[in-house]
């Protein structure tokens, strides 16, 4: 069916529009933690990018990020805010840059779905990625989730352009060259990307002595681009290595780290689906499914997509075998499923004449940009944690202990309070645990992070189910007296939920409780307490998350 | 001076909500007329009346849910601004009919003044759901952004269906009128829009038969609706001595505490009617849902008529019923289901006449108006945990001699379906006759077959399942009645004459029920709704007026619901730590929590543990402490001077003292 010459250049015309929206959504909130830095990431990241100077401390001494991401921030901070920049002037630097690169993201894959399938799916692409919830949240954290989407859409265009014959073999290995060499600078993570040039030029089939010469060309640039930007890698190459090996131990889960103890029990491809079909909200991964279908029977977009489905299927293939299954790992998956939705709604719309198929697609989009827009205006209320704190200021007599769980994010405890961390180190010391319990006045929850994982590994963590489903239930003495939560216009209803991976929430809106001690019971009494057993169902994820939600 | 309202001010107030009603009326007419093309313009300026209401609501809502607007500051602003989107969208259409909307503006001021004039006989906001209704108005008139803070149950939003309640607040700060004026006017409102709702769907329905007939049945069953009530109504007052009865003299509750009560049984059930709603006068969610209700069903009623008419089902009114269903969830959501029943009925009559040509438009209207309907109803849900618990199987069964009395004034019309079915008087009035009986009496069985799952105890388990759809029933077998009636009065036969006196005879024999429910308009009534709180009103005035601070409570003598306690928080709209402890109990699914603050509450006014009630005061962030008569009468050793301790005393009025909290002297040890 052909395409009314209005629709087109409606689409046309309405692009820039749907970028400057996609913009807007990610710049609005930038300081949604008050530019605390309350992302444990974004945290490390600005510690090193704070510490940089010249002429002595020009190589970051944080290798898990490679220096751009560290460099970046503090150079743009530096017109802002002076060459000795504060770290939350750093902090928004670093997640200025992020929601720019995100935008521009959105106008790549716009592009290149429009090179592929023409404006209709040029618009729709930059609908979805830009009112994608997920590339939305990457885009207010100052880590380089968005900076890798758009080093790999990119690299997926120009790959296209080359098997299209726009652009020639060696300008492909040139640019590509360049663009995976600052995807480098970011994060190591980038050298998987290589894959859509380099099959890219497989497909292309140049010359044998041509090709070689070309790819040596393209990964020459790549090296030294990330060689520069990343002079750790020679200067400082034992910390460097040293950084790598831990990350790749964490990933394989042959490091044994807190932030990864969530993974234990997880069926890893389920795992990341569920994590996929809540992250596009259903709607967008099945619009994926049929754009992904409707690209593998039509050839000749097929050969054009190849390259970056080579790359999806590999990369896919290597995740599934990581103990660690954090969302952000599917950051560079995410952009190209949602460019398959806009090609297959735009197969949709253009070719099928009924009209609910029509009214279903309008609905299906709807549903991906509303849970986009609500993500964004969660950023302009305050944090949870911020608002805790006042809560609790507010709460708290002279003298009171505060207590607060380990492995939680810096917290501001009254000045006339004394604060204490729980000692939920196993094997657990009942003992203190029950002391430290019978002499608090308030307990702060930051996140899910231990009670949504130290139950639910009972073996590993005995006695955490016990000490949750007491805690819930009111049995040792606390009860919740205000919960903290990061206003949402869609509320409860677009809030992931318990099956969902934690750094969905942890890091930007988690729930806060506050737990006050109402019935004062002797340590004796907590620790015979603490010894009952307790049926796993009480402590199940599902059934806290009930009950901490219950009115105090 | 012996006039209807004595207080000048009163008056201004009711020609400033009239002419907002007017306003907002007129401007939703060009996008109504749109909608509804083969709609009678009678209906049609009805239906706009109701939509201008529903739209100025619902934008003030919204935009204040999304936390674009001040709600007690912009609310009317805003609403004024989707009205005037809603007139520029829908101009450029037909012309519009003044002298019809004259006429129904006149109808509709009469009966709103006849509405008002009944409310105020029994003016004060006391008793039943009352002070319920007006915590909200009050509540909502207090707040910056959705949900409100429930004012009996600080620092939790109102988990209550009270989306209707806030478009009464959206024209209370239009029109700058207070919560319990806006409340009698709400309440007429209300009065006004069922009756001319109930009589433009009668008169669409049967203006093929004849405008004169469907003018007089209109009326007939528009004042039906307001005035009489059923069936037990009339048995049990006129035929009394006939009527087995335990009760020894008729009271006009008795007509919907029937089923189980009389005789008593353990199976007791609610048989609300309209005519019983507006006598009460309880600003509540079924009867703030019945204009929306009747919207819904001229707009399936429009969607039949262009059927008719031949011109293709459009979206816009597909969209209009998905946003009228998506309102009925924040108002009363058991009329989502029921409305649905009849959109069901409806689509599947527009399927059959529009044929396998038809099916995809069909398809796609029904997709949209449902993900329209999810789409209005979201933001409310975002904010709401609904109380059901699940459906379960009635359990009990109704006698069919109850049935008979309490829906027995559609029996004759009923009759004359089937008679008029064999007879084979097929016509397209005769089918919305026979789809509105089935309706109807689909939502009669549907409680003797199953009931969903609540709080209410194994004696009431079916009470509000019952109460809700057969609230709705009578109402659509109200209008299948008038429908049958007007079918046979326009009949060649003249059996057919006297089988339409037959099928309206048992709703006049009804109207007996008017003697209760029907009271002119008095000289000397007023707005005010809070007279019964004597001098109480000052610490009212005072709790409304002053800065409050940012998650602050209040606290005054715990109560139990359905009492005249917690009335500074009901009519303040400030939230105090706990109110009616059931009503808490039910709408935050929380009765530990509910009744603690209730012994909290209790331990603080009578308590010496002073470091306790520090903690007290912290915990709920208490900025006020109430000492009224009710605190006196419920603590009798309590002094102000144990008060007093923990702050200033702010007010000192002959109502009572109000004592702002000063929690540093907690903080220093100065309350010793």
């Amino acid at each position: 069916m052909t395409q009314p010459a209005t629709a087109l250049s409606r689409c046309a015309q309405a692009l820039p529009w749907i970028i400057a929206a996609a913009l807007v959504l990610r710049l609005a909130g930038l300081g949604w933690d008050g530019f605390t830095g309350l992302h444990p990431d974004e945290g490390n990241l600005v510690r090193a990018a704070a510490a940089l100077s010249w002429p002595d401390g020009l190589i970051p001494d944080f290798h898990a990020y490679n220096g751009l991401a560290v460099w970046m921030p503090r150079l743009l901070a530096w017109p802002v805010c002076g060459w000795e920049a504060s770290a939350p002037c750093i902090l928004w630097a670093a997640r200025f840059i992020s929601a720019v690169a995100s935008g521009a993201a959105v106008l790549v894959a716009a592009l290149w779905a429009r090179d592929l399938a023409g404006p209709v799916a040029g618009a729709l692409a930059a609908i979805l990625l830009g009112g994608s919830a997920p590339l939305i949240q990457w885009a207010h954290f100052g880590t380089t989730e968005s900076g890798l989407i758009l080093v790999a859409l990119i690299l997926a265009r120009l790959a296209t352009a080359a098997l299209d014959g726009r652009i020639g073999v060696q300008r492909t290995a040139i640019l590509s060259g360049l663009v995976l060499g600052l995807g480098l600078g970011l994060k190591t993570t980038s050298l998987v990307f290589a894959i859509i040039p380099l099959f890219a030029l497989v497909l292309v089939r140049p010359p044998l002595l041509a090709a070689a010469r070309e790819v040596g060309t393209g990964v020459a640039i790549a090296l030294l681009l990330w060689l520069i930007t990343t002079p750790a890698i020679v200067l400082d190459w034992t910390a460097w290595r040293e950084t790598m090996q831990a990350e790749g131990g964490v990933v394989r889960g042959t490091i044994d780290v807190f932030w990864t103890w969530q993974f234990y029990d997880r069926q890893p491809a389920l795992f990341e689906l569920r994590q996929l079909w809540g992250g596009m909200e259903g709607a967008g991964l099945l619009l994926a499914a049929i754009g992904f279908v409707h690209v593998f029977c039509t050839p000749p977009l097929f050969r054009r997509m190849a390259p970056t489905i080579l790359f999806v299927l590999i990369y896919c293939a290597v995740i599934v075998t990581w103990h660690a299954l954090f969302f952000r790992y599917l950051a560079p998956v995410l952009p190209f499923l949602m460019v398959f939705a806009a090609l297959g709604a735009a197969w949709i719309w253009q070719r099928i004449r009924s009209e609910t198929a029509r009214v279903l697609l309008i609905v299906a989009v709807a549903v991906v940009i509303g849970n986009g827009l609500n993500q964004s205006a969660g950023y302009l209320a305050p944090d949870p944690r911020l608002t805790a704190a006042v809560d609790l200021a507010a709460r708290a007599l002279p003298g009171d202990v505060i207590l607060l769980e380990p492995r939680e994010v810096p917290f501001a405890t009254p000045a006339d309070t004394t604060r204490a961390e729980l000692p939920l180190e196993w094997p657990l010391d009942t003992a203190s645990l029950s002391r430290d319990l019978s002499q608090g006045r308030f307990l702060v929850v930051l996140s899910r992070r231990n009670w949504s994982v130290l139950p639910r590994l009972p073996d590993r963590f005995p006695g955490a189910c016990t000490l949750y489903a007491g805690l819930a239930s009111g049995r040792l003495g606390y009860r919740v007296v205000a919960r903290h939560v990061r206003w949402t216009p869609l509320g409860h209803l677009a809030y992931p939920g318990a099956p969902m991976e934690e750094t969905r929430v942890v890091f930007d809106a988690p729930e806060v409780l506050i737990l006050e001690r109402v019935e004062a019971l002797s340590a004796e009494e907590l620790a015979l307490r603490l010894a009952e057993p307790v049926a796993p169902e009480d402590c199940a994820p599902e059934t806290l998350f009930d009950r901490w939600r219950a009115p105090a | 001076m012996n006039v209807w309202l004595s207080d000048p001010s009163d008056i201004a107030e009711l020609v400033r909500w009239l002419l907002a009603l007017v306003l907002s009326g007129w401007l939703a007419l060009p996008m109504t007329m749109r909608l509804t093309p083969n709609l009678a313009p009678s209906a049609q300026v009805v239906l706009a009346k109701i939509l201008g209401w529903c739209v100025a609501g619902y934008a003030g809502w919204l935009a204040s849910s999304f936390g674009l607007s001040v709600f007690h500051a912009q609310a009317g602003l805003v609403a004024l601004l989707a009205l005037g989107g809603l007139w520029v969208a829908g101009r450029g259409g037909a012309v519009i009919d003044w002298r019809t909307v004259a006429r129904i503006e006149g109808f509709f001021v009469v009966l709103f003044i006849f509405g008002l004039g009944q409310r105020l006989v029994f003016a004060d906001l006391t008793g039943l759901e009352k002070p319920t209704n007006l915590g909200f108005l009050s509540a909502l008139l207090q707040t910056d952004r959705m949900p409100p803070e429930d004012v009996w149950f600080a620092g939790r939003g109102i988990n209550y269906y009270y989306l209707g309640h806030a478009t009464v607040a959206v024209f209370a700060q239009m029109t700058a009128i207070s919560a319990d004026h806006a409340y009698q006017l709400g309440m007429a409102t209300l009065f006004a829009m069922t009756g001319t709702g109930i009589g433009a769907v009668v008169f669409a329905a049967l203006v093929p038969v004849g405008r004169h007939i469907a003018t007089a049945l209109a009326g007939l069953s528009g004042l039906a609706a307001l005035y009489a009530g059923n069936l037990h109504s009339f048995l049990y007052t006129i035929l009394r001595p006939l009527m087995p009865t335990n009760h020894p003299e008729f009271y006009y509750p008795d007509s919907t505490r029937f089923i189980g009560f009389d005789p008593a049984t353990d199976d007791h059930a609610f048989t609300e009617f309209t005519g019983y709603a507006f006598r009460v006068g309880d600003l509540h969610a079924h009867v703030l849902a019945t204009p929306i209700f009747l919207a819904g069903m001229l707009m399936l009623l429009s969607l039949l008529r262009d059927r008719v008419a031949g011109a293709r089902p459009g979206f816009g009114p597909a969209i209009a019923l998905g946003v009228l269903l998506g309102l009925l969830y924040g108002t009363n959501a058991w009329d989502v289901p029921i409305l649905g029943l009849g959109a069901l009925g409806v689509w599947g009559a527009l399927v059959v006449l529009g044929g396998r040509a038809e099916m995809d438009r069909m398809a796609a209207l029904a997709v949209t108006s449902l993900a329209i309907a999810v789409a209005t109803a979201i933001p409310f849900a975002a904010n709401f945990s609904p109380f059901g618990e699940g459906i379960a199987a009635a359990g009990a069964q109704t006698p069919f001699w109850q049935l008979i009395v309490v829906h027995g004034v559609a029996l004759p019309a009923l009759i004359a379906i089937a008679v008029l079915c064999v007879g084979r008087q097929w016509s397209v009035t005769l089918s919305l006759a026979i789809g509105l009986a089935i309706w109807g009496l689909c939502l009669i069985a549907l409680p003797e077959l199953v009931r969903v799952e609540d709080i209410y105890g194994q004696d009431h388990a079916r009470a509000n399942t019952m109460f809700k759809l057969t609230f709705r029933s009578q109402t659509i077998l109200l209008i299948a009645t008038a429908v049958v009636a007007g079918i046979l009065v326009t009949h060649r036969a003249r059996i057919a004459t006297i089988g339409a006196l037959v099928v309206v005879a048992p709703v006049i024999a009804a109207f007996s029920y008017a003697y209760d429910t029907f009271y002119l308009p008095r000289a000397g009534q007023g707005l005010d709704g809070l007279n019964h709180i004597g001098a109480r009103i000052e610490l009212v005035r005072y709790l409304e007026a002053t800065p409050w601070p940012e998650g602050a409570s209040f606290i005054e003598a715990p109560s139990n619901s359905f009492t005249e306690g917690a009335v500074l928080a009901t009519a303040s709209g400030r939230p105090s730590v706990l109110g009616w402890a059931s009503h808490a109990h039910l709408w935050h699914a929380a009765p530990g929590p509910a009744w603690r603050r209730y012994d909290e509450i209790a331990a603080f006014y009578e308590g010496t543990n002073l470091p306790e009630q520090c903690r007290f005061l912290r915990r709920y962030n208490v900025a006020y402490i109430a000492f009224t008569e009710a605190e006196r009468l419920r603590f009798p050793d309590l002094r102000p001077d144990d008060l007093t301790r923990f702050g200033y005393v702010a007010l000192d009025a002959p109502g009572g003292l109000l004592i702002r909290v000063r929690p540093e002297l907690c903080d220093t040890g100065s309350a010793e």
